[in-house]
């Protein structure tokens, strides 16, 4: 079924769009969660949370793209469950290498004085990653928005294993001196 | 700044990323290096599973395939020694010897032999399990080879017909001469094999060599020499595998690297490890050539350290 068959079931409030959702999408938001959350029953329960939150959001939304609008909502979802889980503490999975590698990026303080929003942040994170190549670009969303392992772009995009990780790296300073040069404080 | 600060900033990075714009995320969906993508994002790369797989496991994939085949040659020659194999020579000869081996696998099956009890893994299984169903077999086919052996009416070219995966093509007792139905791989190999046969034997051992040739699925033959040894004075055998692998190495980042994996570099062959092996192979380099040398069996440390270290191509 199209995305735009799937919208119009939600916004005839016909509950077989849920039905249409988890057969489209079900896999896609799984995977994401996944990646995050390394648990079947974690990343099931926040698919799920992602069609409910999906079926209060539309209508009014109605996104461009359905697949992005689930995938972002089950990111934030699974996030904040890890969080929950995590409350800070060490642990293993995929999520400490992702962000121990983000924390790289932070500027030190005593570069900056001022602290901007999270929105603020998410318009200088867009306007980065306007200035990456497009392959730079897709290979760090794909491991920090998508929390994919560093084989799994391998695989993806037919690259070596060290040029993912060279390429990360690379970015990974690229966007510290961005950060840095733009006085953004974390 | 604390531990704590960055990992706090990396989580606000984190979720800042939830905001991207969704045109960087169509296009990373929509790009996957030039494969296909199924509509939902996701890339669809032929074959893919079997890639991945191949790349995790081809190792184990390698091995596991290597101690088939070495089970396969092994339990081969066992059952060939034991009754076809007798058919291939014409003289009387072949009778006695076919009943003496057949009476061999009958003590090997009732636990008096020590040779099938030292081989390890799978192949040993295999073995032990082939073993205990020789005597019977290997009595009937000593019988039908007798009158074959009378009358010489056995030739190589029923052999081949009739003949199961493994056979032995020849037997020359440590003449080093061999007489093969496939002339063409046999030229090539005899040079490299023979340049890998150890100088130095145990003392008071008696051997003998055989050519083996596997018939692979693939439909390629590999040939290989084996060189049985015994001690007349106690109960211990041992084989040697020595096998041209050709200008190409299979696995060659695991040699020298590791004990654990029974297969060694020339300069790792030390006396620990000959004490503690009794199935272990050593690679060595000859010419363009690489060859390995396998032992499967048992006997003292210096003994089979000596014999090892005396192979010098």
């Amino acid at each position: 079924m199209k995305d735009t068959e799937i919208l119009d079931l939600y916004w005839a409030r016909n509950e077989s769009a849920i039905t249409e959702t988890q057969a489209a999408y079900g896999n896609y938001c799984y995977s994401i969660a996944f990646h995050i959350l390394h648990g079947k029953e974690d990343s099931e329960e926040c698919v799920n949370d992602t069609w409910m939150r999906a079926w209060n959001a539309i209508p009014p939304a109605r996104p461009a793209r359905l697949s992005l609008f689930l995938g972002t909502i089950t990111r934030n979802l699974s996030f904040d469950r890890w969080k929950q889980k995590n409350a800070m503490k060490r642990g293993n999975g995929e999520m400490e290498a992702t962000l121990d590698e983000l924390a790289e990026c932070i500027p030190d303080k005593s570069n900056t004085e001022e602290i901007v929003a999270q929105k603020e942040l998410e318009r200088q994170i867009n306007l980065f990653l306007g200035t990456l190549k497009e392959k730079e670009r897709d290979i760090f969303l794909r491991r920090y928005w998508y929390a994919e392992e560093y084989s799994e772009i391998a695989d993806r995009y037919g690259l070596n294993l060290n040029t993912v990780k060279t390429t990360l790296f690379r970015v990974r300073g690229k966007l510290k001196a961005y950060l840095e040069q733009e006085g953004v404080v974390l | 700044m604390s531990e704590r600060e960055k990992r706090e900033g990396a989580m606000r990075i984190f979720e800042a990323l939830s905001g991207v714009d969704e045109q960087y995320l169509e296009a990373c969906e929509r790009d996957t290096g030039g494969q296909a993508a199924d509509g939902r994002g996701k890339k669809v790369i032929p074959f893919a599973g079997l890639a991945r797989f191949s790349r995790k496991y081809g190792k184990f994939a390698a091995a596991a395939l290597v101690f088939g085949v070495v089970g396969a040659g092994y339990l081969g020659m066992h059952s060939l020694r034991m009754g076809k194999g007798a058919s291939m020579s014409t003289n009387m000869a072949t009778m006695d010897q076919a009943v003496q081996q057949a009476e061999v696998a009958e003590d090997q099956s009732n636990g008096m032999a020590a040779g099938s009890g030292m081989l390890q893994g799978e192949a040993a299984a295999k073995a032990d399990s082939s073993v205990e169903e020789m005597p019977e077999t290997a009595w009937e086919a000593a019988l039908e080879a007798a009158p074959e052996a009378v009358s010489g009416a056995s030739s190589d070219e029923s052999m081949l017909k009739d003949n199961v995966e493994d056979q032995v093509n020849s037997v020359d007792r440590n003449a080093g001469v061999v007489q093969s139905s496939n002339g063409r791989s046999q030229e090539k190999t005899v040079p490299e094999v023979y340049a890998c046969v150890p100088k130095v034997w145990p003392q008071g051992c008696v051997t003998e060599q055989h050519w083996v040739a596997n018939k692979e699925t693939q439909g390629e033959t590999a040939q290989y020499l084996e060189v049985s040894g015994s001690y007349p004075d106690r109960q211990e055998t041992f084989t040697l595998r020595i096998m041209d692998l050709g200008e190409q190495m299979p696995g060659a980042d695991r040699i020298g690297k590791t004990y654990t994996e029974a297969e060694f570099d020339e300069s790792c062959v030390t006396k620990e490890l000959a004490s503690g092996a009794g199935d272990f192979g050593v690679l060595y380099q000859t010419g363009d050539h690489y060859v390995l040398v396998r032992f499967i069996g048992s006997g003292t440390a210096k003994e089979v350290w000596e014999m090892m270290a005396s192979i010098r191509p």
